[in-house]
């Protein structure tokens, strides 16, 4: 009984400790998570501030196990469309989609409205 | 003193104070709206107007006559959303009961009554302060339950608003880059621009021996070529008008579709295009290996591998990567010479920035942002479309083109169907000319004024500079 249960979580270890990581959409960009204060400041400025701050918490890509999924905000003022091979959602203004990646390998997942918006995820 | 020369300064003084008012108050503005067809939605869902003026908002229900489908519109004070809302949930509801009890609160500013299929109606309202108003329908169910509501945004354009801060802080969005990006599969070498610029100029790598890539991207023409359609080697009109090729190094996906995701995917597609230069991959290798100039050009661009199209895509990439457009009169503006631009470019600066929404898209120092939209062109086409199937916004979307040497790039849009850029102007302000369910939400109707429609065109003309082919 002991080893069937070892076996079992072994077998479900990847949904056991999957972990949901979180990636923001901000200035027509992906990036980190960020403080509600930030976003509000980023909504109501105009200009450098925008940039740099969006600039500094960019997020070129990202790494995760296989089971984990990630989380996708749209933070941003624009509607956005995240896609990759075997995905596509679209995204109103402050919604947010789910996205479980289980196969292994390095994976691009863009805006398709946007294109410079893109992310590298790598599963592990 | 004596009265008889009061008198006339006191009644000057009286009309000039009993003028002033009504020019004010003579200041309206009026916007169409209008339910979509059958369903429980507005056609519009963003508009937009400049703050300090009347509204006068014309809403007609254009649902069929006999589907009994009423609608009504009504405008909510601004913080008052929620209570609105919460209105609306209440389980039982009976509209004219609401509507009366509405009159009872301050959550609304204005409210038409039921308009029956077919019917218009219009409500007058002053923004009290510029920011987002929701206007909703307050139908049982429409508003609350079917989100049939949308937003104004009533903005403050006076641009004496714009400190000099702001207006800095906007200028450093455009500051240019000045290191040209090449990628690592494909670095930057003299000898693959030259061989690049052999080809690119070439018109042996056509059917019919008359037509190389400059005939359709022509330096003199902002490497395009001045007409709506360009004319392939069977004397066809192609289905989308030319694109320039210029600052492309920084670009993302290529072709007004974005089909091609790389500039070296991108340059031999025409070549090999029945419809465009029409020749067959063995053609082209054939035309290259007969020529000495170009064997050897090969040989010292990349060394130990073959002359075919891979090798001839990378150095026509190389080649467009280094056509970058030089300063112009914007840049030197942007840079810190105050007096680079005119007054009336300064100011199309801002109109650009703020009321007009072009900075939406044509963003950067290339002026785009490479993104697609579908900007309510009429046309068929259903460009991006047709890359991605199932995604209801890209139908009919276009990649943002950059506004560099603009002027010299007429006519203008996927179909060059506008002549120009004031044609395109009016375009924009009109809010495009099809209302479409994949229409982008950046475009609405402007109400752009006269002065402010030449200060964007002049704006546009400080856009024009070179670009150097060494």
């Amino acid at each position: 009984m002991n080893k069937l249960v070892i076996i079992l979580s072994f077998l479900y270890s990847s949904f056991l400790f999957a972990e949901e990581h979180q990636v923001f959409q901000v200035g027509k960009t992906f990036t980190k998570e960020l403080k509600d204060s930030d976003l509000e400041k980023l909504k109501n400025s105009r200009g450098s501030f925008v940039k740099r701050k969006v600039a500094k918490e960019k997020l070129k890509s990202i790494k995760i196990k296989s089971g984990d999924s990630i989380n996708f905000y749209n933070k941003d003022t624009v509607v956005h469309n995240v896609f990759g091979l075997d995905f596509n959602f679209h995204q109103p203004k402050d919604s947010v989609v789910k996205k479980t990646f289980k196969k292994k390998g390095t994976t691009i997942v863009r805006c398709a409205i946007h294109p410079k918006m893109k992310i590298k995820v790598i599963v592990d | 003193m004596h009265l008889s020369f009061i008198l006339p300064l006191l009644l000057t003084l009286v009309i000039s104070c009993s003028d002033l008012p009504t020019s004010k108050k003579a200041k309206s503005i009026e916007i169409n709206l209008s339910s979509r067809g059958n369903d429980v939605a507005f056609e519009q869902e963003n508009l937009q107007i400049p703050f300090g003026q009347t509204v006068k908002l014309v809403f007609q229900n254009q649902a069929d006559l006999d589907s009994e489908i009423s609608h009504n519109v009504a405008i909510v004070r601004r913080g008052h959303e929620k209570a609105v809302m919460d209105i609306l949930n209440k389980e039982e509801y009976d509209f004219s009961q609401t509507i009366d009890f509405f009159k009872t609160t301050n959550h609304l500013l204005a409210s038409s009554k039921i308009l029956n299929p077919g019917e218009n109606g219009e409500i007058i309202f002053e923004p009290e302060t510029p920011g987002y108003y929701t206007y909703i329908c307050l139908m049982p169910g429409h508003g609350n339950i079917l989100h049939m509501k949308g937003k104004i945004l009533v903005k403050d354009f006076s641009s004496n608003l714009l400190s000099s801060k702001q207006i800095n802080e906007m200028k450093a969005e455009y500051i240019r880059e000045t290191v040209i990006p090449f990628p690592e599969d494909n670095p930057y070498s003299k000898a693959k621009y030259d061989l690049g610029k052999k080809l690119f100029f070439d018109v042996n790598l056509s059917k019919s021996k008359s037509i190389s890539c400059a005939t359709c991207h022509a330096p003199q023409k902002g490497f395009e070529d001045g007409v709506r359609f360009s004319e392939g080697v069977k004397g066809t009109k192609l289905a989308r008008h030319s694109q320039t090729a210029t600052n492309l190094a920084w670009g993302e996906l290529f072709f007004w579709d974005g089909r091609a995701s790389s500039l070296e995917a991108q340059a031999v597609v025409p070549i090999l295009s029945k419809e465009e230069m029409g020749l067959t991959k063995k053609e082209v290798i054939k035309v290259l290996s007969k020529d000495k100039d170009y064997l050897e050009m090969f040989k010292s661009a990349f060394p130990g591998k073959k002359v075919d199209l891979d090798t001839a895509a990378m150095a026509i990439a190389t080649f467009e990567r280094k056509l970058v457009t030089k300063p112009s009169d914007f840049d030197r503006w942007v840079a810190g010479d105050a007096n680079a631009i005119s007054e009336s470019a300064r100011r199309g600066f801002v109109v650009f920035n703020e009321k007009a929404n072009c900075a939406a898209c044509h963003s950067g120092w290339r002026f785009t942002d490479d993104s697609f939209h579908d900007i309510g062109v009429d046309s068929d086409d259903l460009g991006r479309g047709r890359v991605h199937r199932g995604v209801p916004i890209l139908q009919h979307a276009f990649k943002v083109p950059s506004l560099r040497n603009i002027v010299e790039r007429a006519p203008y849009m996927h179909n060059g169907s506008k002549k120009t850029l004031m044609d395109v102007i009016e375009f924009y302000n009109k809010g495009g000319e099809v209302k479409r369910e994949s229409l982008s939400e950046e475009i609405f109707p402007l109400n752009l004024s006269d002065q402010e429609k030449l200060d964007l065109l002049s704006l546009m003309k400080t856009l024009s500079s070179e670009v150097e082919i060494e």
